[in-house]
């Protein structure tokens, strides 16, 4: 079940990210990666606390 | 900041792409009312307002005792909506930066500094995880909460316009699912007209009842000039009002009554399951939370800026603080939050409409008399960033008036503790500016405002 959780969030934040970059405006076309990276890596890494930490 | 310096900034901010957090929208980005009217009936739609309107729904005599709270609930925040919209259309500015007139050029910090919508985001997103997390217990609604939080940032980074094409995809879907509520209810026995005869168990009073309505939306409300200041006449922000956020409020809250007198359930989850609208009822809150949630975070991003300005000297990107209330809702969402709503909402309702009074009072009765606090006349034709307005630092009859105005919200044992709070912080707050102009207290900005002319004439 974490294991499937976890696809589940990497998927859904790599389909996330993924639209970001294509709908931002080109201009800020870098910042829109670097901000998106580091969503990517606070979801994961706020997901492993939790579920680590906090578990139902 | 004199009036070339204001210019300048004025430019930076369009060149810039913001929605002008520090400067007044300029005539040529002014809206249509109908765009306008589009947002707020997005923006008005709440999923709270379904939960509100089964509670009423269930919970007075009759079906027609409800709808007739809906409506006198709905039109007196159409009233306060309306006002507030008016302001933010006069001058131009969103609710924090329109404060700067009543509150002063670094008085502006208090009603800038509420980071209540950012609860109001995360709470939001908790409820509706938990909703997901209830129809697919597969996936931790953790993941829901990180997932949503990120998905529900995404118009409120990229801009305005964005919000606008949102709100045109939400008006269809919110409007078709509440119909199609009704024709279900209208297909079992009896259909609508069956349930104005029906009975139930009286909880509320009509006064009770109003009061829980008005009390869903005063705190949105005293915050419309955020929307209205890019509307091109107060005519257009009237219509807007009541089209958009009148006719938004009654189609969600009326449907929840309806909904919940036919299912006679004060849980919504159950009055969809009942209506067999499960799928539909989850697309419905998928919108209704995506429109919510960014209208939340985009009121943060525009008042939060200001208020860091005049405290730190800095500028800070509108998208900035989209992506701190977002990562803030990363972090805390899953956290069971949704349960801490009621005591969350109650806070909003005490302290919010308080904020807000203040500057309608200022607004519609101070700066129309001799008494108003900056010494000046027409104080709000003066454009914001003017040196005439900006040499106004700070407003101090906005203290007792914010004090005491809490404090009846708080604390007086009838009435509808936001409507009480907006009242009596008017009421405090022309009698200590009649006081301080009478023992001179403002004549230190008259004189002010004499220097200023004198430097502009030579």
């Amino acid at each position: 079940m974490d294991t499937f959780n976890y696809l589940v969030l990497a998927g859904g934040l790599i389909l996330i990210s993924g639209f970001w970059n294509i709908i931002g405006p080109k201009e800020r076309k870098s910042e829109t990666r670097f901000v998106t990276l580091g969503i990517f890596v606070l979801g994961m890494a706020v997901y492993f606390l939790q579920s680590t930490f906090l578990p139902h | 900041m004199d009036t070339n310096n204001a210019e300048i900034s004025e430019k930076k901010a369009t060149m810039s792409g913001d929605d002008f957090p520090n400067v007044p929208v300029p005539k040529e980005y002014r809206v249509t009312w109908h765009q306008l009217t589009f947002v707020w009936f997005g923006a008005a739609m709440v999923a709270q307002l379904y939960q509100c309107g089964v509670t009423i729904g269930t919970g007075m005599e009759t079906l027609s005792l409800a709808l007739q709270a809906i409506f006198w609930g709905a039109l007196f925040l159409a009233v306060f909506v309306g006002l507030n919209g008016v302001i933010g259309q006069a001058t131009g500015c969103n609710a924090a930066l329109s404060g700067t007139y009543a509150y002063g050029s670094k008085g502006v910090v208090i009603p800038g500094f509420h980071i209540a919508d950012i609860g109001w985001f995360v709470v939001m997103i908790a409820i509706f995880a938990n909703i997901m997390n209830t129809l697919i217990p597969q996936i931790d609604i953790r993941v829901f909460s990180i997932l949503f939080c990120y998905l529900f940032m995404t118009n409120g980074y990229i801009g305005f316009k964005q919000m606008v094409i949102l709100n045109k995809v939400a008006f269809p879907v919110l409007a078709l699912v509440s119909m199609y509520g009704l024709y279900q209810v209208n297909s079992l026995p009896g259909g609508i007209s069956g349930l104005f005869e029906k009975t139930f168990s009286s909880t509320f009073t009509m006064g009770a009842a109003i009061t829980a309505i008005i009390g869903t939306w005063s705190a949105g409300a005293s915050r419309a000039a955020d929307y209205f200041r890019f509307a091109r006449s107060s005519k257009d922000t009237l219509i807007s009002s009541f089209l958009g956020f009148f006719g938004g409020f009654i189609l969600c809250i009326g449907c929840g009554a309806i909904w919940g007198a036919a299912s006679e359930s004060t849980d919504i989850g159950k009055t969809l399951v009942m209506l067999n609208m499960i799928t539909l009822g989850a697309i419905m809150f998928f919108v209704q939370t995506w429109t919510t949630g960014e209208h939340s975070a985009y009121i943060t991003s525009t008042a939060l800026p200001l208020s860091i300005e005049v405290m730190t000297g800095k500028k800070i990107h509108r998208r900035y603080i989209i992506l701190m209330v977002g990562a803030i809702g990363i972090m805390i969402g899953g956290l069971s939050i949704q349960n801490y709503y009621v005591p969350f909402i109650s806070f909003l309702g005490y302290v919010i409409p308080v904020i807000g009074a203040i500057v309608m009072t200022d607004y519609f009765i101070l700066a129309k008399t001799k008494y108003h606090w900056s010494g000046h006349e027409k104080f709000y034709s003066i454009p914001v960033n003017s040196q005439d307005v900006q040499h106004h630092i700070f407003n101090p009859a906005t203290v007792p008036a914010l004090l005491i105005g809490m404090l009846l919200s708080w604390k007086l044992p009838w009435g509808i503790p936001a409507v009480n709070g907006l009242i009596g912080t008017a009421i405090v707050y022309i009698l200590f500016s009649l006081l301080f102009h009478k023992i001179g207290v403002y004549q230190k900005e008259v004189e002010r405002n004499a220097i200023f002319a004198n430097q502009e004439v030579s």
